[in-house]
């Protein structure tokens, strides 16, 4: 019985699919009316036919023809075939389009101000041409649905951008489920085209759909807008720019989707904010926002960026990372940024070096989740940075930076890897290749955070930094966590290794109140555990669990008492007599930090540091070390395999002896 | 039982919103006459100042666009099959009609019809020709 019902049914849906409609073929464009709403259709003079509004020249009709076709209101399609094109116009819009058809470049005038029956007008495009384009002027909203279209404008007629969308308003662009669409510009536009990018909209355009849209910008950006960008679920390939991969204004938001870069000459995703209205902060549902800022609520952003001093994604304002996956490579080195003249073009006179950095925010940057992997090889390059403050509240965070230190010197850019050569240098002068460097405050509450820096500081703030919670690791040939104002840290389990300097140091004072720390400084005088003492400032420690390689700097205030591996007797790092005559630590080995009696830190001492191994709990502190034949076992890792808070058993008992302070400068 | 009645009564509904596809077009000049030809398949052009519409036999409709005055789909060609025109019936003896079918005579042409008859609109018949006139 199911059987003969469906049968049934599809046979009334086959009968009842047609409707009659009248088709007034002008050129290459078809205006199709419903017979149902043609009504009646004016003759004026023997020159002009009317019919719902739209008015036609009789001489320009090619021809009327009635068939069955069905007309999908408010929809105006294009069909791109090669060397040319076909639009096919519903009727009930018909009195608002014009199109202007030259081979397969298709321009439209869109003179609706308001819904046409209850709805806006749908541009959708097909098919494919090597010589095409499609360009949009209009004053009310619109969709542009992308169904499978593959477009390169190689001689422009209207705009040298392959998708010219020259309207003010709310453009939605749906990548259709199941399609790819390629979009290509013009290479040499003329110079009264303005050429801005392959995928140009004027007003702000929101991306979505499940399809996939690849767009190559030989000549400038590859998608650009001049007011908000918007990206949901869909997947866009920038496979080329010559200037940046998306460049928008106001703000730059991704529910979900993915953003693949690639070929990109300067940014890959940069929001500014538009200077022909006020800035804003963030508003509510972003109602008139111009904030320049960047929100990253989900979806994948990846990629390699290789021009130098170019950003994987930049923002004029804020950077809110909610969720999501980032995996950004920076590649480039380091540029020269040349003072302005009265008219906004670049002298000649050197201003400042600039370098790459994978994350960049002018404003402050938030992150609260997501999995990001930011690389940064080139000299001077850095995984996060921003020119206000950073709050870290989750997420997984993996920073590596390997290039070296880019500076100005003898009127050109140089290179080194040596933090000495360009210590005093002004700021302006150099651009340091750190993890993560910010000119506002640090604050991190949350999130596992890895940062390696092969030739500078893992985590620098010219502010404050504040450590409450997460689990970090920072590893550096310089000091691995600095702050040029005050240090603290109530919490999180934090490693801070560097090979060359301190593990932990601040220009004023460093608080050491919680949490889990271990910070592994280089030989003398450098330190695990540093403050500015030469400027009167101090180190305060009142709490926290704590391994300080290389000591604590002296002149400490010690409210919790700490402990040194080994006897007083053993010669080594006392006051007045720094960097003792022996280690008191093996390397590479295992200790267990007990509190109480119970392990709250098992440790891996590094293959070298400073010599002295300073602990402290808040509790009685006793030690114990790994030996053949009594290993220390842990049952899972943090800090790159250096430590674990976990299940920690075994180790002998480990001397410890009293400690004041020491192996630093006195 | 319910269900698949439901069913058919839905599917009934649908074939009934076909029904609503019109079976003629109409064309009305500026006298008032009206000529329907057969939609289906139907292909206009023009040229020369003439509107041609050419139906699914081949068979063409001529009219001078300075004649026209509009076109609109219809359902009924009002019971006249719009044969001739009134150019074609100008030198003819005809015969006039109501619309409700009753005769009100034989007229030399259509130009003395026209002159005898009151407003209103008639059923003209030449030999194998109808048309509707309007009279003003």
């Amino acid at each position: 019985m199911k059987k003969y019902l469906f049968m049934i049914s599809i046979l009334v849906l086959t009968l009842t699919a047609s409707a009659q409609t009248l088709n007034v073929v002008v050129g290459n464009v078809t205006y199709q009316f419903p017979a149902t709403q043609a009504g009646d259709m004016t003759y004026t003079g023997s020159t002009q036919l009317t019919i719902c509004g739209k008015k036609f020249n009789i001489a320009d009709i090619n021809k009327i023809y009635i068939d069955n076709t069905t007309v999908t209101n408010n929809e105006v399609a294009v069909a791109y075939d090669g060397t040319s094109a076909k639009v096919t116009v519903a009727g009930n819009v018909a009195q608002y389009v014009s199109p202007i058809v030259t081979g397969a470049h298709v321009g439209i005038i869109q003179s609706n101000t308001e819904d046409v029956d209850g709805n806006e007008i749908t541009y959708s495009l097909s098919g494919t041409s090597s010589d095409g384009e499609f360009y949009l002027k209009g004053s009310y909203k619109c969709s542009i649905d992308l169904c499978g279209v593959s477009l390169t404008n190689l001689t422009p007629v209207h705009s040298g951008a392959a998708l010219h969308i020259q309207n003010g308003k709310r453009i939605n662009i749906s990548v259709k489920k199941d399609t790819e669409n390629s979009l290509t510009d013009c290479t040499s536009p003329s110079d009264d085209m303005a050429q801005k990018a392959a995928l140009y909209v004027k007003g702000h355009a929101e991306f979505k759909g499940k399809g996939t849209l690849n767009v190559y910008g030989r000549y400038k950006h590859a998608i650009k807008t001049g007011e908000y960008l918007t990206i949901k679920n869909c997947t866009v390939n920038v496979k080329q720019s010559a200037g940046d991969g998306i460049n928008c204004n106001e703000y730059f938001l991704m529910e979900s989707g993915a953003i693949a870069l690639s070929n990109i000459g300067d940014d890959g995703i940069q929001a500014s904010i538009d200077e022909d209205i006020d800035a804003t902060a963030e508003t509510t549902d972003h109602e008139e926002e111009n904030s320049g800022n960047v929100y990253l609520l989900d979806g994948t952003i990846s990629g390699t960026i290789s021009a130098a001093a170019a950003k994987g994604v930049k923002s004029d304002g804020a950077m809110n990372i909610s969720s999501g996956t980032i995996n950004l490579t920076v590649s480039g080195g380091g540029a020269i940024d040349y003072t302005l003249d009265s008219s906004g073009n670049p002298t000649t006179t050197f201003s400042s070096t600039s370098a790459c950095s994978a994350l960049k925010s002018d404003g402050d940057m938030t992150i609260l989740g997501g999995t990001l992997k930011l690389t940064a090889t080139g000299a001077g390059g850095k995984g996060l940075s921003g020119d206000a403050n950073l709050y870290i509240k989750g997420g997984t965070i993996t920073v590596k930076t390997t290039g070296g230190i880019v500076y100005y010197s003898n009127s050109r850019l140089n290179t080194t890897t040596s933090s000495k050569t360009t210590e005093r240098l002004a700021s302006n002068y150099k651009s340091s290749p750190k993890g993560i460097k910010f000119d506002g405050n640090i604050a991190i509450s949350g999130g596992t955070i890895s940062v390696t820096a092969s030739y500078h500081e893992a985590i620098e703030s010219k502010g404050t930094i504040d450590i409450t919670g997460g689990t970090i690791y920072a590893q550096s040939s310089d000091d691995a966590i600095n702050a040029a104002s005050h240090l603290t840290i109530n919490g999180g389990t934090t490693c801070a290794y560097s090979t060359g300097n301190d593990g932990i140091d601040s220009n004023g004072n460093t608080y050491i109140k919680g949490g889990i720390i271990y910070a592994i400084g280089s030989s003398s005088p450098e330190v695990g555990v540093d403050a500015n003492t030469e400027g009167n400032y101090k180190l305060y420690v009142t709490g926290g669990t704590i391994v300080a390689i290389g000591g604590l700097e002296s002149g400490a205030q010690l409210t919790q008492t700490c402990y040194q591996l080994g006897s007083s007797s053993s010669g080594g790092n006392r006051p007045g007599n720094p960097g003792g005559s022996s280690s008191s630590w093996s390397k590479n080995t295992w200790y267990a930090l007990c509190s109480n009696g119970t392990p709250v830190l098992a440790f891996k001492t590094p293959a070298s540091g400073g010599s002295a191994l300073v602990v402290s709990t808040s509790g009685t502190t006793t030690m114990k070390v790994s030996s053949s034949s009594n290993a220390i076992t842990v049952d899972e890792t943090i800090w790159n395999g250096m430590g674990s808070i976990g299940t920690i058993s075994g180790g002998a008992t480990a001397t410890l002896s009293t400690y004041s302070g020491g192996q630093g400068r006195f | 039982m319910k269900k698949v009645f439901l069913f058919v009564l839905g599917l009934a509904g649908t074939l009934m919103a076909h029904a609503d596809d019109y079976p003629y077009l109409t064309f009305l000049d500026t006298n008032g006459t009206e000529q329907s030809v057969v939609a289906t398949g139907l292909v206009i052009t023009f040229s020369d100042g003439q509107m041609n519409a050419t139906d699914n036999n081949g068979k063409v409709t001529t009219i001078s666009l300075s004649d026209l005055k509009k076109m609109y789909f219809s359902s009924a060609t009002s019971a006249i099959d719009s044969t001739g025109t009134e150019e074609e019936a100008k030198d003819s003896e005809v015969e006039v009609f109501t619309l409700a079918g009753n005769s009100l005579g034989k007229y030399e042409d259509i130009r003395q019809a026209k002159t005898a008859l009151q407003k209103g609109v008639y059923v003209v018949k030449r030999s194998h020709q109808t048309l509707k006139i309007a009279v003003q």
